[in-house]
């Protein structure tokens, strides 16, 4: 019997190879129809960064996003957000809208290594500026620490809020590496889990901190 | 030997409408004994984290919101902006000429009777040309008188919404004995008016579908905490839709492999996935539809309002002589009422009792049941009308609790329970929270910041029931698949029906697949009630010993036995006069002719003699700011009776989770409707406040060892009776540390001033 | 959200020439994380939208002598942490830090933290024709008006929504605008306007203005200063009352008293009747208790936010006692 996924919250005595890669793989390629990346309907507009006369302002532009160290290219209109420009136009939908108002943290990106909001922040706005999302986390099939946490103590129920709370677990720890209690609290508190496994989400900020610090 | 099924009538309790549905169900002759308490097991019963982990972290688990098929449109929705009006004209030709529409259908209706009432649909290529679209649909209204909340509605003044007028009385309990003699014979007789809020139940992932309607099949990917319920209701509506159309029972497929959560509201479909089929057939493109915040705030439904008034007679010794209840209850225009009275028919012994539950409409969009659906209300009533009656008696809270304990259901007079750990639930809560630290007299505190204790019991069904068919595989290779038409709605589903079969097999977790949230796998249970643990896992026990059990002729071969000679025990298969001879049931496989061998599991029958319950008591310690009003939670401590816990780790975030939102429930969630524009204030997550990580107290969470006999694992539900106690917990502290009772949630900070206010008689 | 134009300005003077004449013609943006709420909704649905956000020039917090002087892009964190404001204003950096939340702190800059426009629910709402979005009247009047003005309302009851606008109006900050045709300075005092003078406008910005600067004197040696918020929940929620406390100290007796109330009114909310009762006395409970009772003087609540009276009282009386 493996006990390799055996744990008890609030105990930090367990080891991290819970993950196996099989499960990583199927996870990653859920869903054969849905990885069918759709043609951007946009046309190609002008680039953002060549316009001389900047005052006129533009409607539509290509940009490039640098999302997870990755330089994206991607056409987009003013209105876009970065959160709706990540999931519909690069496909990536870890990142979650929820309720479109900067007032969840559902969408939590890092944006020049500090969590924002990604549905409060417009594509055209972001771009250049360096991007992470959670799916730039784990290296190599090996979760990042502060992912390993969540998993091992159950930091979550559904998971749709999970990316933007590992989001900002991560921008807090990049900041402080040993936070206290209510540093995690306050640090973790623009984040909303409806679920609610507050407790559980704060136990694991604190031992990636641990374990993060060696 | 071999495992037969017959066909029994059986009586389950359908947990949605509180209707009682007597279906046909399959039930096995025999199935696995019981596993003693003392038993030594090597997965069920330990903390594993779930299967889906890595997905959920790495931001790869596939939700509904995030499926994409080529060629997809998206719809959106026009909504009511009235509360209440006839339509004179919709015009939606400029939303027709737009670039990148490709339909647009209104709905044959005249008049709209909640914001956000559903007028028309629109698919286009991206979400923003369908909403440009939307805005471009021109609607005329002519203006009815509305009315949006309980209070208003229940007024003779109030425009009649609804023919027949906007009270209407529920379907009423029986009287039990005689009230009237009742409170003839009591010393004292307290009374109370109580109010809850509406509550939303914002799952952070909306409601939405991606739906394709093909020439063979109508595929939807639907966020569903019930995905063969949802695929029986739409094959319902568009056969009513599309009469014409060939729909088989078969034709309409609903898949949800991740939901971000429910909680009562995603049990039966999003109200508009039918008009996503639609726009598909119009269009032959896959249409996604997916509600945005201020959408699934007004439309997808909601916890009714509450208001009780109830009076309790009792002896100077606290014992109850009468209750009597007056219920009323708003969720919406067409559903009524929750049923209200639970804690004063069930939780405590009285030989008198008489309630009557109304259901009041108002021009909202419609309640769904909501985690804990009555109990939370009618728990919140009674839990702090009986503490009001102890503070007034002089006797502890705690032991009037006891002295009424109902050793029975229906109040001491219905049948035995199953199984029933209140009083323990009690007495380790008590010691827990610290409860002779309480005041002896409420508000007694020095300072600004006083505070207080407080206690409430709690109770629910959450027992299960037997329609779950679990197909188990064992292929040649060893591995093992488990396939079944549950879902997985965030509690962990997935992860203990494979640590049951796993301790079966005697295998780790990792070499057990399995595969849900498919309305074509085998019969599953909707993630309601809290009945899909004590479901399906006792099923899974079943068709995991079942595929076992097709391996004995091959192992009998071997052995020179036949089958009837074999058992099984933790994947061993072995000649039961004579353990030592047997085999890895790996090995038996590895022998098989075929590919596999499919074994099929269900759940027997709950005993009809007893009534299954799940019970509980909650102790909340708070600190009241006499200055400011706010209140805030210190420490909680649940102790519950919920049977046999499969995973001590993810019940422990069910409970957490279930109590924080108790406590957001208690303090700071209210839907707010205006009554003179008929809109909600607050259809948003800022308005609407649901609790912080900063809100979040120091939570003490216990399961009192108690193994149930109703099935073969000894489980209950555990997802809803942890929403049931807390926040009469809370009002009863908040009354401990302040001294001010305040009998109508949510419990927020100008509450407490004006009542302080009243109180000081300033 | 409807499209628009969107100008990534380089320059103060690019961002300046991309504004127009009217509101609806451009939209300043900082932080955006207003701006963008309001446009999602449809509240506004400017044609052009200015993002200053590449302007270098305005992202400072220094020390200007006898002032400390902030860069209108200054983000609320980087106002809440830098050491020139938590050494000399503790109100602003408490102030800076009860702001909604971490993400929106590290996003929102603090001069679009004291333009925001407000959060009533009636104004938010797109549906609602209010007096502050054109209309005819104010819909709490009569209506859900637990959160809305006891002071300062007049056809119009908002209360205005910035945490920091009141800690800087208790540090008597100076605002500076700039347009095409040049810069001027003003006193925070002046730069918030009540309903009375003009109820579509929570302060004097016209189209074309930005707000470049935020100047805060350095307080006389004996100055302490404290905020507190009261919100409904412990974050990420707007004040239902809050209050900025500056006091001067000599020796025992108040020399110059600052009490400002947030929440309270359309605009933050100075109170010299409160400031009366501390100017020249030696703080006692009594003397607190007694600015508390005097810093709602005139309040005039509505059906359902009676309560903030008391609350306000209370909260004003305890911010003074925190400071001696």
């Amino acid at each position: 019997m493996s006990k390799s996924r055996e744990n008890t919250a609030g105990d930090g005595n367990r080891n991290g190879n819970g993950v196996t890669r099989r499960s990583f793989i199927k996870g990653m390629g859920a869903g054969v129809v849905t990885t069918a990346i759709l043609p951007s309907v946009v046309s190609a507009g002008v680039d953002l960064e060549t316009i001389r006369a900047p005052e006129e302002g533009v409607t539509r532009a290509t940009i490039t996003l640098n999302v997870n160290g990755e330089s994206k290219r991607v056409t987009v209109e003013s209105r876009a957000t970065l959160a709706n420009t990540l999931r519909n136009e690069l496909n990536m939908t870890g990142t979650k809208v929820v309720c479109d108002r900067g007032e969840c943290g559902g969408c939590s990106v890092l944006i020049d290594g500090d969590p924002a909001y990604s549905c409060m922040t417009l594509a055209m706005d972001a771009a250049g500026r360096e991007i992470t999302t959670i799916e730039g986390l784990a290296k190599n099939g090996q979760l990042s620490p502060v992912q390993q946490a969540f998993v091992d103590f159950d930091a979550y129920q559904c998971g749709y809020c999970t990316s933007g709370q590992i989001i900002a677990a991560t921008g807090l720890l990049e900041k402080n590496s040993n936070p206290s209690f209510s540093e995690i609290q306050r640090g973790m508190s623009g984040n909303i889990c409806r679920c609610a496994a507050y407790q559980h989400i704060f136990a694991a900020v604190a031992d990636a901190a641990k374990k993060g610090r060696g | 030997m071999k495992r037969e099924y017959f066909a029994k009538r059986v009586k389950t309790v359908i947990e949605e409408n509180y209707e009682y549905r007597v279906i046909d169900v399959l039930l096995p002759n025999q199935e696995a004994g019981p596993i003693a308490q003392d038993e030594t097991l090597e997965v069920i019963g330990k903390p594993f984290t779930r299967i889906e982990a890595v997905e959920k972290v790495t931001g790869a688990a596939e939700y509904t919101t995030d499926v994409k098929m080529p060629g997809m449109l998206h719809g959106k929705l026009l909504r009511s902006s009235k509360a209440r009006a006839n339509l004179t004209n919709v015009d939606v030709s400029k939303a027709e000429a737009m670039n990148g529409v490709k339909a647009v259908y209104v709905l044959p209706k005249e008049n709209v009777n909640y914001q956000g009432d559903i007028i028309a649909a629109v698919a286009a290529d991206t979400e923003d040309i369908a909403e440009d679209a939307v805005n471009a649909i021109q609607v005329k209204y002519e203006d009815l008188k509305h009315e949006v909340n309980l209070d208003r509605a229940m007024r003779s003044s109030a425009a009649e919404i609804r023919d027949g007028g906007n009270v209407r009385q529920g379907r009423q309990s029986p009287l039990r004995g005689d009230v009237v003699q009742g409170f003839k014979d009591a010393d004292k007789i307290i009374e109370g008016e109580y109010t809850t809020q509406i509550e939303l139940h914002q799952p952070l992932e909306p409601h939405g579908c991606v739906v394709h309607w093909k020439s063979d099949e109508i595929l939807i990917y639907e966020s569903s905490q019930a995905v063969q319920n949802a695929q029986n209701s739409i094959t319902r509506q568009l056969r009513r839709e599309f009469p014409d159309e060939d729909i088989s029972d078969t034709t309409v497929r609903v898949l949800c492999e991740h939901l971000g959560a429910g909680f009562g509201s995603k049990g039966s479909p999003s109200n508009f996935t039918h008009l996503a089929a639609r726009l598909s057939k119009m269009t032959g493109n896959p249409v996604r539809m997916i509600a945005n915040r201020y959408e699934e705030s007004l439309d997808t439904g909601n916890r009714p309002s509450s208001l009780q008034k109830l009076k309790l007679g009792l002896k100077n010794d606290g014992t109850f002589t009468a209750i009597e209840l007056e219920a009323y209850g708003s969720g919406g225009i067409t559903s009524g009422s929750d049923r209200l009275i639970t804690a004063v028919n069930e939780m405590y012994k009285c030989a008198n009792v008489k309630t009557s539950t109304s259901s009041v409409s108002i021009n909202g969009g419609n309640g769904k049941p909501t985690r804990g659906p009555g109990n939370v209300q009618s728990f919140f009533a009674f839990e702090s009308l009986l503490d009001e009656a102890a503070y007034e008696l002089g006797i502890d809270p705690l032991e009037m609790r006891k002295k009424n304990y109902a050793d029975k259901s229906g109040g001491g007079t219905g049948r035995p329970y199953s199984s029933n750990g209140l009083l323990q639930c009690y007495d380790v809560g008590a010691e827990k929270i610290g409860w002779s630290r309480r005041n002896t007299t409420p508000g007694s505190g020095t300072g600004a910041i006083k505070s207080g204790i407080g206690v409430a019991a709690l109770q629910w069904g959450g027992g299960g029931n037997p329609s779950a068919i679990i197909e188990v595989e064992i292929f040649k290779d060893g591995r093992v698949n488990i396939r079944n038409g549950s879902q997985d709605i965030g509690t962990g589903t997935r992860t203990i029906m494979v640590q049951v079969a796993a301790e079966e097999f005697g295998l780790n977790l990792e070499d057990i697949s399995i595969q849900i949230g498919d309305s074509s796998y085998p019969t599953g249970i909707p993630s309601w009630g809290s009945n899909t643990a004590a479901s399906v896992c006792p099923a899974v026990r079943n068709g995991a010993i079942d595929a076992l059990e097709k391996l004995f002729p091959i192992v009998a071969e071997r052995f020179n036995v036949t089958p009837d000679e074999l058992e099984s025990n933790k994947g061993m298969i072995r000649v039961k006069a004579n353990p030592n001879v047997g085999m890895n049931f790996k090995a038996a496989a590895a022998l098989m002719t075929g590919d596999k061998v499919t074994g099929e599991g269900r759940r027997g029958p709950n005993p009809r003699e007893f009534s299954g319950n799940t019970f509980g008591a909650h102790f909340a310690e708070v600190e009241v700011d006499t200055e400011t009003g706010k209140v805030k939670v210190i420490k909680v401590v649940g102790v519950h009776d919920s049977g046999r816990i499969i995973n001590p780790l993810t019940a422990r975030s069910q409970v957490i989770g279930g109590m924080n939102q108790s406590i957001g429930y208690g303090l700071l969630e209210e839907r707010v409707m205006d009554n003179y524009t008929g809109r909600m204030t607050n259809p948003n997550m800022h308005d609407y406040k649901v609790l912080t990580a900063m809100d979040a107290p120091e939570i003490d969470v216990t399961f009192v060892d108690i193994i149930d006999t109703r099935n073969n694992l000894g489980m209950k539900g555990i997802g809803e009776p942890i929403r049931v106690g807390l926040p009469a917990a809370i009002a009863n502290a908040v009354y401990n540390a302040s001294g001010v009772r305040i009998r109508d949630l949510p419990i927020t900070p100008d509450k407490i001033l004006n009542a302080l206010r009243l109180e000081g008689g300033s | 959200m409807k499209n628009f134009s969107f100008v990534r300005a380089n320059s103060l003077d690019e961002a300046l020439s991309s504004l127009g004449s009217d509101w609806k013609e451009a939209a300043v943006m900082g932080g955006g994380t207003d701006l963008i709420g309001e446009m999602k909704d449809y509240i506004q649905s400017p044609d052009k939208v200015v993002n200053l956000k590449q302007i270098d020039e305005l992202r400072y917090i220094r020390n200007g002598g006898r002032s400390v002087r902030i860069g209108a892009l200054s983000t609320v964190s980087a106002v809440e942490t830098d050491p020139l404001i938590v050494e000399n204003f503790t109100a602003l950096s408490k102030a800076a830090g009860l702001v909604a939340s971490p993400q929106l702190r590290n996003m929102g800059t603090i001069a679009g933290n004291i333009c925001q426009r407000p959060r009533c629910w009636y104004y938010r709402d797109p549906e609602v024709p209010c007096l502050r979005k054109g209309g005819a009247r104010c819909y709490s009047i009569g209506g859900e008006n637990k959160y809305h003005a006891i002071l300062g309302g007049y056809r119009c009851y908002i209360v205005h929504p910035s945490d920091t606008a009141v800690a800087f109006t208790a540090h008597d900050a100076r605002i500076t605008i700039t347009n095409t045709k040049g810069s001027k300075t003003v006193d925070i005092g002046d730069f918030f306007v009540l309903p009375r003078e003009n109820p579509n406008r929570e302060n004097i910005l016209e189209p074309g203005d930005i707000v470049t600067e935020i100047e805060i004197p350095v307080p006389d040696r004996g100055t302490k200063s404290t905020f507190i918020k009261i919100q409904e929940r412990e974050v990420w929620d707007f004040a239902t009352a809050s209050v900025a406390v500056a006091l001067t100290m000599n020796g025992n007796r108040c020399t110059k008293a600052r009490v400002v109330l947030g929440a309270a009114a359309p605009a933050p909310w100075r109170s010299p009747d409160a400031e009366k009762e501390l100017e020249g006395k030696t703080i006692t409970e009594a003397v607190a208790k007694a600015a508390g009772d005097a810093s709602v003087y005139g309040s005039n609540p509505m059906t359902d936010n009676g309560y903030k009276v008391q609350l306000f009282k209370n909260i004003v009386k305890r911010a003074i006692l925190e400071l001696v």
